[in-house]
């Protein structure tokens, strides 16, 4: 806080300097970019290593310093590593206001703020800030630091890698028909790129939940609501479905059909779809109507029953419960592999981790195309350092939370 | 639970053999059905709510022994019956379609770390209040907020977990770590603002109503990342929004 006594940028230095400097590289980042007019350059290998060297080596050399020198020994202090957190926060806080876009024209600082030299003006001084506090407490190893370091330096790493390693991570998309090998891969430029392993695609499946049943007004082709909730139902042949003055029983449940003259049949050829015979009683006009519904797919429309008032019940298009991939992969070496990428279990060859996450979706169930992303990502071990380090520091603040200990330790050695 | 309620010794013991038998057979029950199943009961929201059951009533009894936190884990064992009664009641209630991205063995902890971490900074926010009003009837705030900077701490070493066991997750589910997704941004503001609280109140350098203001409103931003968010127009095209 200021001190009446002193006038800015006298010393010591308070929360007047820590809010100024962020403001000031605030207006400077946002003037660069003004001029320029240009989103900041993204670095990778080799520059990135060089210039975090530099970064490292000049954290320590303002360490050594910051033992003679007040206002860089300033920098370590609360009052400036809340200006620099704030100052941070304040840069996500756009990004959680403004939504953000690919390719912006200009004013990166605000639609694409990641790319902004706004953004890597607020994380380099985030992370001098904050290595320098590291540091500081690093020396010398005691017991009692032992969260903190945890904590700062572990919070550190992971920024640190993941801010210099952003220039290194590779991506791609593949798609594979099935029963077809493929080794070229797409980036995000859309040029192709061949990779040392190929993919085949043996068989793609997906899994469904049961189709949903719903209200539908034929006149609007909304869906009816009650109580501003929509008229959509899960498949309950138990209890079966009510809304309003329609009960609805399901007498037969195919999860592939395919309808043929009147009827619904179990078949699974290609364009079969989820159909149920349903019952549905009326209980206000005490009337009871019963026929097929059915989801329409690729092949077959849909099929839904016509109440009074326009009202009819349908099935809706159901949705993908699981979609998994059963490939083999060859590796230049000549190795082959057998096994299955499926939604959230990714496999890792050649460095290279690869990711199901799409298919085709007009052919839906029957897609012969699987689409898969592949990362790779050189500093995600390192990035992992720091998330764990910071796991064991959050369980070290639950176990001793804020005892009067840890103030104590703290004050004295600012 | 009830038993909670009494301090005296005797009572102590018996409702701590009575948490401790409760976690048991929880525990014992949810490795039948593993067995039974042939798979981890992970699949459906019913088996995620018998996990939840269990790592909550654990939490609640390890953070009681530890902080002595009764009201802490009464609220533990409250949530814990709460899903276990909706288990019994109406199991297929919400056992709609999970989508093939939420289907993962981080659902259960990411999820989990959040309720705990969001019961202790709203018991923070609660305290605040509390505080806010002594300071206006002229009572010492002293203890409340010592209390309230402590239920901080582990409220914020919890949202931490929760921050990082979902970097781990979008790892796995979607290829990066960190995809500035408005729900992270928001979380990690959420997080942030708690960090600027932690380190304003090593100095202690203003009035108690200073620092008892600040931790009422970091739980507004709390709210905003929790609820907020799906009225946000930056926040449309997130993938933590679920409702269609």
């Amino acid at each position: 806080m200021k001190s009446p006594s002193r006038t800015m940028w006298e010393q010591p230095w308070g929360y007047a300097e820590a809010f100024a400097i962020p403001v000031a590289l605030f207006l400077g980042a946002a003037g660069f970019e003004f001029v320029t007019g240009k989103a900041a350059p993204t670095i990778s290998f080799p520059t990135n290593v060089v210039i975090l060297l530099v970064f490292i080596n000049a954290i320590i050399l303002l360490h050594a310093a910051s033992a003679k020198n007040t206002i860089i020994r300033w920098f370590s202090s609360i009052p400036a590593s809340i200006g620099a957190l704030t100052f941070f926060l304040a840069v996500s806080l756009i990004m959680a206001l403004v939504p953000q876009q690919e390719h912006p024209h200009s004013l990166f600082l605000f639609y694409n703020v990641t790319s902004s030299w706004l953004y890597y003006v607020a994380t380099g001084y985030l992370l001098i800030v904050l290595g320098m506090v590291s540091v500081r407490r690093l020396l010398p190893v005691s017991k009692k630091n032992i969260g903190f370091f945890l904590n700062h330096l572990g919070l550190w790493i992971t920024i640190t890698a993941a801010t210099f390693g952003a220039g290194d991570i590779e991506k791609y998309t593949m798609s594979v028909r099935e029963g077809a090998t493929e080794w070229r891969v797409m980036n995000a430029n859309n040029t192709i790129q061949e990779l040392d392993f190929a993919i085949q695609l043996k068989d793609f499946e997906i899994e469904e939940y049961p189709s949903k049943i719903g209200f539908v007004d034929m006149r609007s082709g909304d869906v009816l609501e009650k109580n501003r909730k929509k008229a959509i139902f899960e498949l309950d042949t138990i209890h079966g479905i009510r809304f309003n003055e329609y009960v609805i029983t399901i007498k037969t449940y195919y999860p592939t059909s395919m309808f043929y003259v009147q009827d619904y049949f179990p078949l699974s050829d290609i364009g079969a779809t989820q159909s149920y015979y349903i019952e549905v009683t009326d209980t206000k006009r005490n009337k009871i109507y019963s026929d097929w519904i059915g989801a329409a797919s690729m092949s077959q429309p849909a099929k839904y029953l016509v109440l009074p008032d326009s009202i009819a019940i349908v099935a809706l298009q159901p949705e993908a419960k699981k979609f998994s991939s059963r490939i083999r992969l060859y590796t230049k070496e000549g190795s082959t592999t057998d096994t299955i990428v499926e939604v959230n279990k990714p496999i890792t060859c050649n460095s290279y981790t690869i990711y199901q996450t799409g298919y085709d979706e007009n052919m839906g169930r029957w897609s012969e195309i699987s689409i898969f992303e592949l990362v790779r990502d050189p500093w995600l071990p390192i990035v992992y350092v720091g998330i764990f380090m910071m796991i064991a520091g959050a369980l070290y603040i639950i176990w001793f939370g804020r005892t009067s200990k840890t103030k104590e330790n703290y004050v004295e050695s600012i | 639970m009830v038993l909670l309620a009494f301090r005296t010794p005797i009572v102590a013991r018996i409702s701590d053999a009575l948490v401790l038998l409760g976690i048991i057979s929880l525990s014992f029950f949810i490795v039948k059905l593993w067995m039974y199943l042939d798979r981890p009961p992970l699949r459906t929201l019913g088996e995620t709510r018998l996990w939840y059951s269990l790592f909550i009533s654990c939490i609640g009894y390890v953070l009681y022994k530890r902080w002595n936190y009764r009201l802490f884990l009464a609220y533990a064992l409250l949530m814990a019956l709460v899903f276990m009664i909706i288990n019994y009641a109406k199991p297929d209630i919400h056992d709609k379609a999970l989508m093939p991205a939420l289907q993962s063995v981080w659902f259960v902890p990411h999820v989990i770390v959040y309720i705990v971490s969001y019961a202790f900074l709203g018991f923070s926010c609660l305290l605040g209040i509390i505080g806010l009003y002594q300071v206006r009837k002229g009572i010492d705030t002293k203890q409340v907020l010592g209390i309230a900077e402590n239920i901080i701490y582990i409220g914020f070493g919890f949202l931490t977990l929760g921050l990082l066991f979902g970097a781990l997750w979008a790892k796995e589910a979607w290829g990066h770590y960190w995809t500035w997704d408005p729900k992270e941004t928001w979380a990690l503001l959420t997080w942030g603002v708690y960090i600027v609280y932690m380190h304003l109140s090593l100095q202690n350098r203003k009035s108690p109503r200073y620092y008892l203001w600040f931790i009422t409103l970091s739980f507004t931003i709390l709210l905003i990342a929790w609820f907020g968010i799906n009225y946000l127009p930056a926040a449309q095209m997130s993938v933590h929004v679920y409702s269609n």
